[in-house]
């Protein structure tokens, strides 16, 4: 087992709306404190807003109350006194599951979603559940103990639904769903790969044009991976020394943005510089090698593009499957910060750069890129921090 | 001889990609595959001054689509020939 401080339970998702819908029915969110993550996946009856509102209630209500340690049977009827009644229905209705994660136990209430998969070691577990009544509602409890690398998938009904009457007559089968899972490689995919890939298929099934909102929750038991970033040079030229040598006594990944951060770099390891000929394009330059590094880039320009696709991710994150297709040093951070990177540190040299003096690139817009940066990776739910220096 | 075309990011904004483009075609043009050899290079250190291309030692600021074929006559396929 890795053990817990190393331990990461990495979030990936994907969704896919009812056609002609811009709001989704479908509705996750993630509580979190240090000793535990509540993840609530919520499907709203109906779509679009009624939809919307029904699973965003849902799913708030409980993963608060939840996350707070009240009894479950009062989470439950707190949402169903809640939730308002559709008039063309006379209903109030939205479906739920809750994955609750501390330290190594899943703990699952399900209410008629479809019920969550777990693969071990690409294979699907079964486990049990205890079935008992809140009120009209039929709740599952589950208790399951995880184990490294195991892959926890929930879902609502729009998966199994995908295809019907299209290229799936009868649906996804949950069966066939299980089979396709457990040909892929999960192992060695990201939460977010495996995500995005159940909403492709079910897009494949359904020509393109769902017939019902579709959300998958993926959630991943591995091993943290630090990525360390370092952008600019310190502020005092003194400290030059004394970041470098903090910033290479970390472990994990090192990416070093910028020209002149790359030269301090090599001048400091005395490595030298070579640059990686035709590996950049018109929109990103080239790349650069230095001993000891595991990449080096140019700075705000990469850096402004790595932010451009981290969003486009957060909106879509199927856009994953084709940003392999892209290959400049861009694409190649992002798909580390968004596949492999569980906790991000970004070293930030507070320098005015000489070099661009003069030059329409300030360092107002610099500060600005790295700290949406965080930001968007703190809503991909990993750990980042910028540390001024 | 080498030819150093800067793609800092004040350079690459300027377009020094179609500058290299531009040079990497010339050198073509004049048969100089074999003489000139021709890099990217991290920044230069010469921002303000336009893009950056270095000859052998030699620092060229200022350089962009309207002159290159004017310098590259002057500094490569003169001394070249």
């Amino acid at each position: 087992m890795i053990e817990l401080e190393k331990q990461f339970f990495e979030t990936g998702w994907s969704s896919a709306n009812k056609h002609n819908e811009t709001l989704c029915g479908d509705y996750f969110k993630l509580f979190e404190n240090e000793n535990r993550k509540v993840y609530v996946l919520s499907d709203g009856l109906g779509s679009g807003v009624k939809a919307n509102i029904l699973s965003t209630l849902t799913a708030t209500i409980l993963g608060t109350m939840i996350s707070r340690n009240m009894p479950l049977d009062e989470c439950v009827d707190t949402v169903a006194a809640a939730l308002p009644v559709c008039r063309v229905r006379r209903l109030a209705y939205s479906t739920f599951t809750v994955l609750q994660l501390e330290r190594n136990i899943a703990y699952l209430v399900q209410y008629d979603n479809p019920s969550a998969i777990i693969l071990r070691k690409g294979k699907r577990l079964k486990y049990s559940t205890q079935v008992h009544f809140v009120g009209e509602k039929e709740i599952h409890e589950s208790r399951i103990p995880l184990q490294d690398e195991d892959v926890i998938i929930l879902m609502t009904d729009g998966v199994i639904n995908a295809g019907i009457g299209k290229l799936a007559p009868n649906g996804w089968k949950y069966e066939e769903l299980v089979a396709f899972l457990e040909r892929l490689d999960v192992l060695s995919m990201s939460a977010s790969r495996i995500a995005a890939s159940i909403v492709n298929g079910c897009l494949t099934l359904s020509e393109n044009s769902m017939d019902d909102d579709t959300t998958v929750l993926t959630i991943k038991v591995r091993e943290r991976n630090v990525v360390n970033i370092l952008v600019g040079p310190p502020e005092n030229k003194e400290e030059d020394n004394k970041i470098m040598k903090m910033f290479f006594a970390k472990n994990g990944t090192r990416i070093v943005c910028g020209g002149s951060t790359a030269h301090a770099v090599s001048k400091y390891l005395n490595k030298p510089l070579h640059v990686l000929q035709d590996s950049g394009n018109e929109q990103i330059p080239d790349m650069a090698q230095i001993d000891g590094v595991d990449y080096v880039t140019e700075g705000i320009i990469t850096l402004k593009r790595v932010l451009e696709i981290c969003n486009q991710y957060i909106d879509n994150p199927m856009t994953l499957l084709t940003l392999c297709q892209q290959k400049d040093a861009a694409a190649l951070i992002a798909i580390i910060l968004i596949e492999k990177a569980t906790d991000i540190n970004i070293y930030f040299g507070m320098a005015a750069n000489s070099a661009h003096e003069g030059t329409d690139i300030d360092f107002q817009t610099k500060l600005a890129v790295i700290k949406q940066l965080e930001e968007t990776l703190l809503s991909m739910h990993k750990n980042a921090k910028i540390s001024f220096c | 001889m080498n030819i150093y075309v800067c793609i800092g990011s004040s350079c690459h904004q300027k377009s020094s990609y179609s500058v290299m483009k531009e040079i990497k075609y010339l050198i073509i043009e004049n048969g100089l595959e074999e003489k000139v050899n021709l890099q990217s290079a991290f920044c230069l250190g010469h921002c303000a001054n336009g893009i950056t291309i270095k000859i052998d030692d030699e620092i060229v600021t200022g350089v962009g689509m309207g002159n290159i074929r004017e310098i590259f006559k002057t500094k490569v396929l003169d001394i070249c020939k």
